[in-house]
């Protein structure tokens, strides 16, 4: 096998100059795929959208044909591209909102053609300072060349869309959140059920959100079809039930931390950990993996043993993580694993909304108790106090969690997985009253002892032809 | 109707409410802290907590549903007792406890506090908490209103009262996360006549009434079910009091009525009902000064000089804060003992227009039985003055705190050769009578008040009678069979009976049709405005203290 190689489609011609711009984009072949759009009714593209196999890229993965066979009846409805890219470790979207703006406003005009919506929004986060202009400017120029407006691209279609930007809350990306931050209001998650967006969402009105990448995916699976579709990504014989086996397309994976090169890299689905960790130069100076969050902060550590897991939906979710936003970052050999979750508990008790009690109360819980351990002031049955209380706010054992949004979930679900997983490194905290950081082959718990979900991976029927 | 599965059992409810209503209906407590009928279901307590199988469902869903947030279903099955359920429960309570400074003791809502009882039914009996607590400040909100935020659990209750009740949006949350804090925003206090509520309607001790502060452990609280009598409307509440003195009064739930809800000028209006002021003993004038004087002695008196005067040149005049069976007392008192058609109504204020918030009135007419008044004297009611013209004497009875006597009204009554005047607190009327009888306040009154909406309300003796006073029916009953009436009253019950059978407008309303909801005297035949209503009535005896 060969070295891993990247694979570019949304990331193709990125740091051509003067990408954001109309003429530059169009020269690459931006907007093609607007003349095929105005020939397909609404039910094509939503078979389309389906037969892709494309999946949310946010976080929670959800298909995008299954969401969109949800969307309400009432009139008007609303699009929303979430661009509030907060979860730690992720930075794919502001390169596309920087470089590559049009792509965005392209997949918008396709969502909102297919589901007739006539108003969009985007909701970027405020630090995005170069990509809101950008994006502006954009949005500025389609709306001169006729691709915006009363008349998209010279078709009976309407769409207007305007650019919002957030104040910089982590929970503003949870899609309840961001529409009540869009209405004006607190941003704080609604409850689900009643509000799940399609059905109700923003001025009560159903609303479509998607993440920027998943909207920028759409220009290519119309331009190029859905068997050419998928025809990229990974591919599995069988995998349990309730798992969906849909892993087509590439995949942004911006990958950070301790390794040579880190940055955004494009790649089919399938991918190992270990090959997108060599893709992205090796860990530095050589050095061993301690420790690797494949999905954004929020979801379950990795440890060297699992770093022969393909890094997909279902690859991940049967190793009992997440692909989430497709954050890697990696940690090495010096890394402090109490001190990492003590730096990700502290942003998540900042971050709480402090909407709902178990995560209003339990993530400055955890935090504390983590901070603790690492201040040296740990006690002994520190660990398992630690992992009860995450686990009260989230249960990841159950997959169950007792607040109103998932960023319980988030909370707990780091927590317990680096507690369990590097429960010698935790241990040793507590006995020596000071940080120590113990070789991987100590620090790590073997995976039998400690692993919820020691599942056999499913096999892979093809590998993708990132092999080229 | 919806026929529901509960912890195995099966129950009929009523369709479209919330599962925890629905519980309340059958006799089960699903705890809860921001839910609130009147208030909507934010799910942000997360003490609800149900194991959910929907109807047809064929096992329940993964994740714990709130109850609040659910409406019932023909065929819903809800589990309380599910080992997941009350961990789920068990550990929001430890959630809500960590920061919490478990100071019982000092605290005005122990005892009626649902942290406490939450805690005790559904909670562990230890802290596992070893962090450092947040402290933040006490701080004032108004002038009725004192927040311990240590206390806080932020249901936002508070928060959504102001929004969608009073309309005022004074208090917010301010701050994020464990940091939240309930707050008025710099110099915009919460000050509106409907801030009292927000100290009813906080499950646990952060909102505290200034009134009551400090003042009693509500277990020593005698509570007694009544009618405010500072409007109109005559919101339903309940008198607490201890040791012969009101120390608060707090709204009891009516749909039609008030909801949860009364105005801060009925619930701090009651000082007069404590004042040292207070008439005790019966006085007459002697040589030039009142002195005090036995009942015998007052009413053969004034019986003597109302004969001596001519029945047909005194006044009657009765007051509109009387309730229906002293009016109707005092009407005979006048037709039967006195004899006279000079019958007037002394009337407490009267705004230029109601009080409305976005979800209550405050009614204009400061007077809680104007319409009783009407009903029960019909054609023959006039105005206090107009009943003073030309008169001789006058019986009059008050029992008004703060009432504005104007000078010409004054005029005509001190130039009267002969005046009684019945009243709860000394005034310049009662310094210019010929003898001044005490009263009672309502508080210390059996009988009924009828509201705007002629809803004939119950009030119940909550106090006793202040020294000698007599309750205006027996002082009228009284003066009339010395005048030479035959009025055999024993209880205030008769009265209303007598009232029902002989007014046509009291048609039905005897004393046992009078029940805590009230009678309405116009809806009595379809009672289809009773059924429209929102019906909290299962939720409000189960949660509502």
């Amino acid at each position: 096998m060969g070295k891993p190689k990247e694979r570019r489609i949304l990331y193709e011609n990125i740091d051509t100059p003067d990408m954001h711009t109309l003429d530059v984009y169009r020269q690459h072949g931006g907007y093609a795929s607007l003349e095929k759009l105005f020939d397909m009714d609404a039910e094509q593209l939503l078979n389309e959208v389906r037969d892709s196999g494309l999946r949310g890229r946010g976080g929670a993965g959800v298909s995008a044909g299954f969401k969109w066979n949800l969307m309400g009846k009432g009139e008007p409805k609303y699009l929303i591209a979430n661009a509030d890219e907060s979860e730690p470790g992720t930075f794919s979207n502001r390169y596309i909102l920087q470089h590559k703006p049009h792509m965005l406003i392209e997949g918008m005009i396709i969502a909102a053609w297919s589901l007739g919506i006539h108003k969009a929004y985007v909701y970027i986060r405020g630090e995005f300072t170069l990509g809101k202009k950008r994006l502006d400017a954009a949005i500025q120029e389609a709306y001169a060349a006729g691709i915006l407006g009363e008349s998209v691209a010279g078709h009976d279609f309407a769409l207007d869309i305007y650019t919002h930007a957030g104040a910089g809350a982590y929970i503003c990306g949870e899609e309840t959140g961001l529409i009540e931050s869009l209405e004006g209001k607190r941003g704080q998650p609604r409850v689900k059920p009643p509000f799940f967006p399609a059905a109700i969402g923003v001025f009560m009105q159903p609303t479509m959100v998607h993440n920027v990448e998943t909207l920028s995916n759409l220009p290519y699976i119309i331009s190029n079809g859905t068997e050419w579709y998928q025809s990229l990504g990974a591919v599995y014989k069988d995998t349990p039930r309730g798992v969906d086996p849909m892993n087509t397309g590439t995949k942004l994976y911006c990958v950070s931390g301790h390794v040579e090169k880190p940055g955004v890299y494009e790649v089919e689905m399938g991918l190992t950990v270990r090959e997108l960790v060599e893709l992205a130069g090796g860990v530095r100076g050589g050095n061993e993996v301690k420790a690797v969050i494949p999905g954004g902060s929020s979801a379950p550590v990795l440890t060297p043993y699992e770093l022969d897991v393909p890094v997909d939906f279902t690859c991940l979710q049967m190793a009992k993580t997440m692909l989430g936003s497709g954050g890697i970052i990696v940690m090495d050999e010096t890394t402090c694993t109490v001190r990492a979750l003590e730096n990700l508990m502290d942003f998540y008790a900042h971050e709480s909304c402090g909407q709902c009690t178990p995560c209003r109360v339990g993530t400055p819980w955890t935090r504390d108790i983590v901070a603790r351990i690492e201040a040296g002031k740990g006690r002994p049955g520190d660990v398992d106090h630690l992992i009860e209380v995450a686990n009260n706010v989230a249960n990841i054992d159950t997959f169950t969690w007792n607040t109103i949004c998932v960023f319980g979930i988030a909370v707990s679900w780091p927590a317990v997985s680096f507690a369990r997983k590097f429960r010698p490194e935790f241990e040793a905290h507590i006995e020596q009253g000071k940080c120590v950081i113990l070789p991987v082959s100590e620090a790590v718990a073997p995976p039998e002892e400690n692993y919820a979900w020691p599942q056999e991976l499913p096999e892979l029927e093809r590998k993708p032809t990132w092999d080229y | 109707m919806a026929k529901i599965i509960m912890d195995g059992q099966e129950y009929e409810v009523s369709d479209g409410i919330s599962v925890v209503q629905a519980a309340a209906e059958v006799g089960v407590t699903i705890p809860h802290y921001c839910y609130h009928p009147s208030l909507g279901a934010p799910a942000n307590c997360r003490m609800c907590l149900i194991e959910l199988t929907p109807p047809g469902a064929p096992g329940p869903i993964r994740q714990l549903t709130t109850a609040c947030t659910t409406r019932v279903g023909d065929g819903m099955e809800i589990s309380n007792e599910a080992p997941r359920v009350k961990q789920a429960r068990a550990t929001t309570l430890q959630f809500l406890l960590a920061h919490h400074p478990l100071d019982c003791p000092t605290c005005d809502e122990a005892g009626e506090c649902f942290l406490q009882d939450y805690v005790y039914e559904f909670g562990h009996d230890r802290s596992v908490y070893q962090e450092i607590k947040n402290v933040p400040p006490r701080k004032s909100l108004g002038p009725t209103v004192d927040l311990f935020s240590t206390r806080c659990i932020v249901c936002t209750r508070c928060v959504r009262f102001t929004e969608e009740i009073s309309g005022g949006a004074e208090i917010g949350l301010m701050h994020r996360g464990v940091h939240d804090e309930i707050d008025v925003a710099p110099e915009k206090p919460l000050d509106n006549k409907l801030s009292g509520n927000v100290v009813d309607i906080c499950p646990v001790g952060a909102l505290v009434s200034k009134d009551f502060l400090y003042r009693s452990r509500p277990w020593f609280l005698d509570k007694k079910p009544s009618v405010c009598n500072r409007c109109s409307k005559g919101c339903n509440i309940h008198v607490e009091s201890r040791e012969g003195e009101v120390a608060r009064l707090r709204p009891r739930y009516h749909a039609d009525v008030n909801d949860f809800w009364m105005c801060d000028d009925g619930r701090f209006g009651y000082e007069y009902v404590n004042s040292p002021d207070r008439l005790r003993l019966p006085a007459l004038r002697k040589n030039g000064e009142l002195v005090p004087a036995g009942w015998r002695e007052l009413i053969d008196a004034a019986a003597e000089k109302i004969q001596a005067l001519g029945g047909d040149n005194t006044a009657v005049i009765a007051s509109a804060w009387m309730t229906n069976e002293e009016l109707y007392a005092v009407k005979r008192l006048a037709e039967e003992g006195v004899g006279t058609e000079r019958i007037g109504l002394f009337e407490g204020t009267v705004e230029e227009e109601d009080e409305v918030f976005p979800k209550f009135v405050i009614e204009r007419d400061k007077n809680p039985n104007r319409a009783g008044a009407e009903l029960i004297f019909e054609d023959g009611l006039k105005t206090a003055a107009e009943a003073l013209d030309g008169a001789k004497a006058a019986v009059f009875f008050g029992g008004i705190p703060d009432a504005p006597l104007d000078d010409a009204l004054m005029d005509r009554l001190t130039a009267l050769e002969y005046l009684l005047v019945v009243d709860i607190l000394p005034s310049a009327l009662t310094e210019a009578a010929d003898a001044a009888a005490p009263g009672t306040a309502f508080t210390e009154k059996e009988g009924c008040f009828t509201n705007s909406a002629k809803r004939v309300q119950r009030l119940s003796k909550a106090l006793p009678n202040l020294g000698n006073a007599l309750a205006e029916w027996q002082f009228a009953a009284h003066l009339a069979n010395a005048l030479g009436a035959n009025i055999e009253y024993e209880s205030a019950a008769q009265i209303t009976d007598d009232l029902a059978s002989t007014a046509a407008a009291f048609n039905g309303a005897a004393d046992e049709a009078i029940d805590w909801r009230g009678f309405c005297l116009e809806e009595k035949t379809d009672g289809e405005a009773e059924e429209t209503a929102p019906d909290n009535w299962a939720y409000a005896s189960r949660f509502w203290r």
